[in-house]
């Protein structure tokens, strides 16, 4: 694994649990002034009064979200607060019931679908593949797909090139697919759960990879329950609570207003309302 | 990219229908080989009766398989897991969909071509059948191109009737399955009560066909029933042109991948 020169001597598994403001990613870019500056530009991605319903139930009430470019940005909630909602309406595998998604003031269509690099949670390659024939499949479709990039990181990863997709344990499985997205020059990775399969030697490795491999103009958007293990590569978190936004703050300056890992500060902010 | 997207779907039907295709071919030329004999040998008779079985049985297996492996295809690939990476691909939805259409066509035509060459050289050998059934149809007014014709149309019309089905109740949030099913049926029902509506139609502007239906003189029976077939045939596409707008325009207006 290669290293940014620029990349933080923090130890991997040392924790954000101090007051002073933890590592961030290695191009510095988190202070407020690049929040304002990105703030007056189009946003990369845009929710506007976006409501989601399933008949009676509503899961998404009136969220009005942006995301910048260049940041990369903690999804966070409880299960079923509405994450996964808020991530496919973004990719185009459901409709809102009211409001606009809107990619650089665009709705989604086939130029949003190149600018953004979606991981969802479950399994959706097509498991008689072998692992080249994916990667192949991508390379065909996406004209940013870094072939050699991925077979790098799959001979790292221990994927062997020609082993079907069906025959490949789910932690492989997901492993190859987050692979694949991350082998593309995206505007948007949008990866919802990357690290829930992954054991946790390689979960580092994952991030550090996508700390090195990722475009400081481009923007990350996670999804996951594993804070803890995310939040040192956060430049800002949204809170999702009961299909509506909580909280969405830079995390430096959530911590040090808190005087606590994000992680800290989800667990008491959810944990009250049990 | 719709040229992309044809590869990969056909690839989809054809994993297991090519297996249905080889099984057919083989069975038919054993049936061929086998067909020489005189009768006196058990094993070859034997033999020819396995494989009559086999070609016989998989041929219109291969013509049911066709139509369901396209149809779940269809399911997995738009509202199943592969949905997260079909409807994130870089292409439209009338690719997405276009793409579905073109592939079942295309195995339809061919499992149809293999079914043909199955059922031909079932008895006597193909140019023999060929010739026969020519003549057959000759007589009654009609020829074998004009039936394989009302086949295919009637194999894609059942398949589109699934596909939009399909859409349409997955416009649902619960039961989608059952939604699809209903959705599809009443299409098929709807198109086909409607085709024999439209004849009937016709037989009042069409003296010889309102004899036919109804008593009368209608003159010679082989123009009037080349001339109904082809009402029926274009009848059947106009009912796949509609069902295929009503689909993709129900396809366009967006999905909600569970």
């Amino acid at each position: 694994m290669t290293t940014s020169k620029t990349k933080p001597n923090k130890p991997v598994a040392e924790k954000a649990t101090t007051k002073e403001p933890t590592n961030k990613k290695s191009n510095g870019k988190t202070d407020k002034n690049s929040i304002a500056k990105s703030a007056s530009i189009t946003p990369l991605l845009e929710y506007r009064s976006v409501s989601k319903s399933y008949g009676d139930r509503t899961v998404l009430k009136d969220i009005n979200l942006t995301i910048p470019r260049g940041r990369i940005i903690g999804l966070l909630g409880k299960n079923g607060a509405g994450k996964t909602t808020l991530i496919k309406l973004a990719n185009d595998l459901l409709q809102p019931t009211s409001g606009e998604v809107l990619v650089e003031g665009q709705p989604i269509g086939v130029v949003s679908k190149e600018q953004i690099s979606y991981l969802p949670e479950v399994t959706y390659l097509d498991k008689t593949m072998k692992v080249h024939e994916a990667m192949n499949f991508f390379a065909e479709f996406y004209r940013d797909f870094d072939i050699e990039k991925a077979k790098k990181l799959a001979k790292i990863l221990d994927l062997e090139l020609d082993k079907k997709i069906i025959k490949m344990s789910k932690g492989m499985q997901e492993k190859l697919q987050l692979i694949l997205v991350i082998s593309r020059k995206a505007d948007l990775y949008i990866l919802d759960e990357p690290l829930s399969g992954i054991d946790p030697a390689t979960r580092d490795f994952i991030l550090d990879t996508i700390l090195n491999e990722f475009d400081e103009n481009a923007s990350l958007l996670i999804s996951t329950h594993l804070i803890a293990d995310i939040e040192r590569i956060l430049d800002e978190v949204i809170f999702i609570d009961n299909g509506k936004v909580a909280l969405q703050s830079d995390a430096d300056a959530l911590r040090q207003k808190e005087h606590a890992s994000i992680d800290e500060i989800f667990r008491k902010r959810f944990r009250s309302h049990l | 990219m719709l040229a992309k997207l044809l590869k990969y779907d056909l690839k989809a039907i054809y994993r297991v229908l090519g297996f249905y295709y080889v099984i057919v071919i083989i069975s038919t030329l054993v049936l061929i080989i086998t067909n020489v004999s005189d009768g006196t040998n058990g094993l070859i008779e034997f033999i020819r009766s396995f494989a009559f079985g086999c070609s016989f049985g998989l041929s219109i297996g291969i013509l049911v398989n066709v139509i369901t492996r396209s149809w779940q295809s269809f399911q997995k690939n738009l509202y199943g897991n592969e949905a997260y990476l079909m409807h994130t691909l870089p292409v439209t939805k009338r690719q997405l969909f276009g793409s579905k259409i073109l592939a079942c066509l295309i195995a339809i035509i061919f499992s149809l071509a293999v079914t043909i060459f199955a059922f031909l050289s079932s008895t006597g050998g193909i140019n023999t059948e060929l010739a026969e059934m020519q003549q057959a149809l000759r007589s009654a007014g009609s020829s074998l191109w004009q039936i394989i014709a009302t086949i295919l149309l009637e194999l894609f019309f059942v398949a589109m009737c699934g596909f939009a089905g399909i859409l349409i109740g997955h416009r649902k949030n619960d039961h989608r399955g059952i939604w699809s099913w209903a959705a599809g049926g009443a299409l098929y029902i709807g198109a086909s009560l409607l085709i024999p509506g439209v004849v009937l139609i016709w037989s009042l502007f069409d003296s010889s066909i309102s004899n036919f239906l109804f008593g009368g003189s209608y003159g010679p029976i082989q123009d009037l029933i080349f001339k109904v077939i082809c009402g029926v045939d274009i009848l059947y596409i106009v009912a796949i042109s509609a069902i295929c707008i009503i689909a993709q325009k129900t396809f366009d207006r967006g999905v909600d991948v569970e």
